[in-house]
């Protein structure tokens, strides 16, 4: 695209090509280029305005054809950096060469943003069926860790309303109940992990089969909905690391996108020469 | 959710009667920031105060924050100013620049060289867009790209933007010089002074072959060649110089090119004494002819005393005259050296004064009166004036016809004249052209050039038997002691160039050494080979002249109110 932009034009006769940065067309080109990203930077106050449909009587738009706007005019600035800096992407004043790439930074990450959103919800609903609210992870996961706290002391503790007044779990296995819920399954349903034995679907499958094993037949059906519970834990962990991937560019996005801008506004003050 | 946690609501609204408020746990449904959200923003909010604090910065010291936008280092002519902007550049407000605020080339290059590099005029004949792009000192010289570049090796294309069509640049009528440039290695013209000037325009004859001849003897049978001993005899002084180490006594001398011409006059040793004195000795100046250790791109000049006498003395010839009182005597009166670098009418002076000092000298015997009767007692005869002026004029007018009239002398030594070199007309010797720089349109250097045997582009000049040597030989074409261009394009061309060697038919693959106009063209009247950048027209005048401050601030002096 650089040697066409460069060669094509002295083809046909154009004179005085390419065009330096600092020329008129090259400012023009600067020009627009800061256009663009004021329009782009808008779609933060559009996103504050979500519900309004018009301001002053002036209709904004869906949030959706703004972002079809944001995602277009983004690509389109490609060429125009590039052309305004007549594709030199080293030679040049620190600012503008900073400013430069922050711009292609700011692009490069809205690009792997995009994939990101395009790719990871299907992931997401095909690998995590049970996903809950991604921000209430952790507290659904307490709320499970009290349950099956609860759910391990009645396998232990004979309840008062019982007939009987032996538990399912006699004292001389108890212990077995006990310590793999307090060290192992209530701390993974608190805060989840990889380094835990229940992180993986075969040793969760391998250590409930130990604790089916010991424990007696009536117990089983509690160890189902324990052995459940893990496994919800094991799948929002999952829904974590997607939520993870599909959120983290914008920590790049956004602040690169504030910094560019105001760069810009620097380098377009030095680069006209005003009051200097 | 347990029936317990809803509770009934009394509320006035229709739909809040038949709601149930949710009484459990609320934090459930709260709003939990997740930390990718919270951080985006204080990234992005110290994102935005670093440059703004650095732009803070830069209005208040816009020279310390230089870096910022500089588009690299000054060229360490210019390094000084490496953070003082407003040094070079014009400091501009909004309105305050005629290309327009969209302009921003013509801000940032509106600048003020002038200050240091004055420049001599540009070309007279030249439009008024040319002179414009002429006017802009950065159209050609680009700073700002690293200590070592040379502001002054600039591209070819700076040059042949007017040069490659010069009819459509000139103001009016035809270039003096070839309007279709394009570049030295195929499209250039050749060397001007070789094509304009014709062999009798040197007006001085010199053969080149006959000095590089073994004695100098270029013509068999002909002269008596130069051997150690008959140097030794004319030029004591001067002889040593010419003579190799151990050469014995009937030796011939072969002569070099650096016999004549010297690159380097060895300040301080003995043989620039020695010819210093030589010189000083003649009445020549001696600073000018051998200036202080020149940097040896060009030759030093030839000087006549320097490195002709030594083989041709200039010397007034042998005469005769009568003795006092008695006509059948005569008596020797010997010659005596005259200087150079004298009209006719002045060495007429100089003959006779010298002709005159050899007569009244004490114990002349030509002015001894003869012993007449009563002996050496009786005082002497009145001295005859009218006689002595007579003898003097016969000699002065015997002595300026030998040295002036071509063919007047008969030996290397004893009565060569002013007419062996000089074409004289009109009673005049004619200024000789001064060749010491052949071009001067452009620069070339000889030290450059040292490793290469000088025949190989001046072949003319080497020794080659010529029997049939005429009077016209003496004069020398330039373009056969001189090369043209295409022996230049040999070397400086582009690498695997194949080139076609001068005395044969034979190719080679050459080329490869540099080739861009600036390597010899110069500008801002720095063309010429004796000129250059010290040349008045270069300096700044003497009233904007900077003291040390002003200069290292890159400031011109504060007009006085």
């Amino acid at each position: 695209m650089g040697a066409a932009y460069q060669w094509l034009p002295p083809l046909f006769g154009v004179a005085g090509w390419p065009p330096s940065p600092s020329s008129t067309i090259g400012v023009l080109l600067g020009v627009a280029l800061a256009l663009i990203v004021v329009i782009e930077m808008l779609i933060l106050f559009r996103k504050k305005l979500r519900g309004r449909k018009q301001i002053l009587g002036i209709p904004l738009g869906t949030t959706r054809s703004w972002m079809w706007v944001h995602i277009w005019l983004g690509l389109l600035g490609i060429p125009v950096v590039l052309a305004h800096a007549d594709f030199r992407l080293v030679s040049s004043g620190l600012l503008s060469l900073i400013t430069l790439w922050l711009f292609l930074l700011v692009i490069a990450s809205g690009i792997w943003g995009l994939i990101q959103q395009q790719r990871l919800p299907a992931k997401l609903y095909a690998e995590v069926p049970d996903e809950t609210i991604a921000s209430q992870i952790d507290f659904v996961g307490a709320t499970h860790a009290r349950d099956a706290e609860r759910m391990a002391k009645a396998l232990v503790v004979a309840p008062i309303d019982s007939e009987s007044v032996q538990p399912i779990v006699p004292d001389n296995l108890a212990h077995y109940i006990n310590d793999f819920a307090a060290k192992i399954l209530v701390p993974y349903l608190e805060r989840g992990g990889a380094r835990s034995p229940l992180a993986s679907p075969a040793r969760t499958e391998q250590q409930f089969a130990n604790l089916r094993k010991e424990l007696p037949p009536d117990a089983s059906d509690t160890l189902d909905k324990l052995q459940e519970l893990a496994e919800l834990r094991r799948q929002w962990d999952h829904q974590e690391a997607i939520q993870f991937w599909l959120h983290i560019w914008l920590l790049f996005h956004f602040p690169l996108s504030a910094l560019m801008t105001v760069c810009m506004v620097f380098h377009a003050a030095v680069a006209l020469k005003l009051n200097w | 959710m347990e029936p317990s946690q809803v509770s009934n609501v009394s509320n006035d609204k229709p739909n809040r009667q038949k709601a149930n408020r949710f009484t459990g746990n609320r934090a459930y449904f709260r709003k939990h920031a997740d930390w990718i959200r919270q951080y985006r923003w204080y990234l992005a909010g110290a994102a935005t105060l670093i440059p703004v604090l650095v732009m803070a910065g830069y209005s208040v010291a816009p020279n310390s924050t230089s870096y910022m936008h500089s588009h690299g280092e000054l060229a360490n002519p210019h390094a000084a100013w490496e953070h003082k902007c407003d040094a070079c550049h014009k400091q501009q407000s909004w309105g305050e620049h005629k290309g327009g605020l969209l302009d921003a080339e013509s801000r940032w290059h509106d600048m003020t060289c002038e200050k240091c590099h004055q420049g001599a005029a540009h070309n007279a004949n030249i439009s008024a867009a040319g002179t414009d792009y002429h006017n802009r000192c950065s159209n050609c010289h680009h700073d700002h790209a690293g200590r070592t570049n040379s502001l002054v090796r600039i591209d070819d294309e700076h040059c042949t933007k007017c040069h490659s069509d010069l009819n459509t640049w000139a103001k009016s009528g035809k270039p003096k010089c070839d309007g279709m440039v394009t570049n030295f290695a195929s499209k250039h013209p050749d060397f001007r002074p070789l094509k304009e000037t014709k062999p009798t325009d040197r007006t001085l004859k010199f053969n080149h072959g006959v000095h590089m001849s073994p004695g100098q003897a270029y013509t068999p049978n002909g002269k008596e060649a130069v051997t150690v001993a008959k140097l030794r005899e004319w030029s004591p002084a001067l002889a040593e110089r010419y003579i190799k180490p151990g050469q014995a006594a009937d030796a011939v001398i072969n002569l070099t090119c650096a016999s004549c011409h010297e690159q380097d006059p060895g300040v301080r040793n003995a043989d620039f004494n020695k010819l210093r004195d030589e010189l000083s000795f003649r009445g020549e100046p001696t600073h000018a002819v051998l200036p202080v250790r020149p940097a040896g791109a060009n030759f030093l000049p030839i000087d006549f005393e320097a490195h002709c006498r030594v083989c041709h003395p200039l010397n007034a010839p042998t005469g005769a005259v009568k003795a006092q009182g008695n006509s059948e005597q005569t008596y020797m009166i010997s010659g005596f050296s005259v200087p150079h670098r004298r009209q006719p009418d002045q060495l007429e002076r100089d003959l006779g004064a010298g002709y005159l000092a050899s007569l009244v000298a004490q114990k002349q015997p030509a002015m001894k009166a003869p012993p007449g009767p009563g002996g050496p007692l009786d005082p002497l005869p009145k001295f005859d004036a009218g006689t002595l002026r007579d003898e003097v004029g016969r000699l002065t007018a015997d002595a300026r016809k030998r040295l002036l009239t071509p063919g007047g002398n008969v030996t290397i030594n004893k009565s060569e004249g002013c007419a062996k070199c000089h074409d004289i007309k009109d009673n005049k010797v004619p200024q000789v052209a001064d060749r010491t720089v052949w071009f001067q349109a452009a620069k070339f250097n000889h030290l450059a050039h040292r490793a290469t045997d000088c025949m190989q582009c001046h072949p003319g000049t080497k020794a080659a038997p010529h029997p049939d040597f005429k009077a016209e030989d003496n004069y020398e074409s330039p373009s056969a002691t001189i090369l043209g261009i295409a022996l230049c394009q040999s070397c400086h061309a582009p690498a695997g160039t194949k080139v076609k060697l001068p005395d044969s038919s034979q190719e080679i693959r050459g080329g490869g050494i540099r080739y861009s106009c600036v390597d010899c063209h110069k500008y801002h009247n720095g063309d010429h080979g004796l000129q250059g950048r010290a040349a008045a027209a270069m300096l700044p005048p003497p009233n904007e002249l900077l003291t040390l401050p002003e200069f290292l601030n890159g400031r011109k002096p504060k007009a006085k109110e």
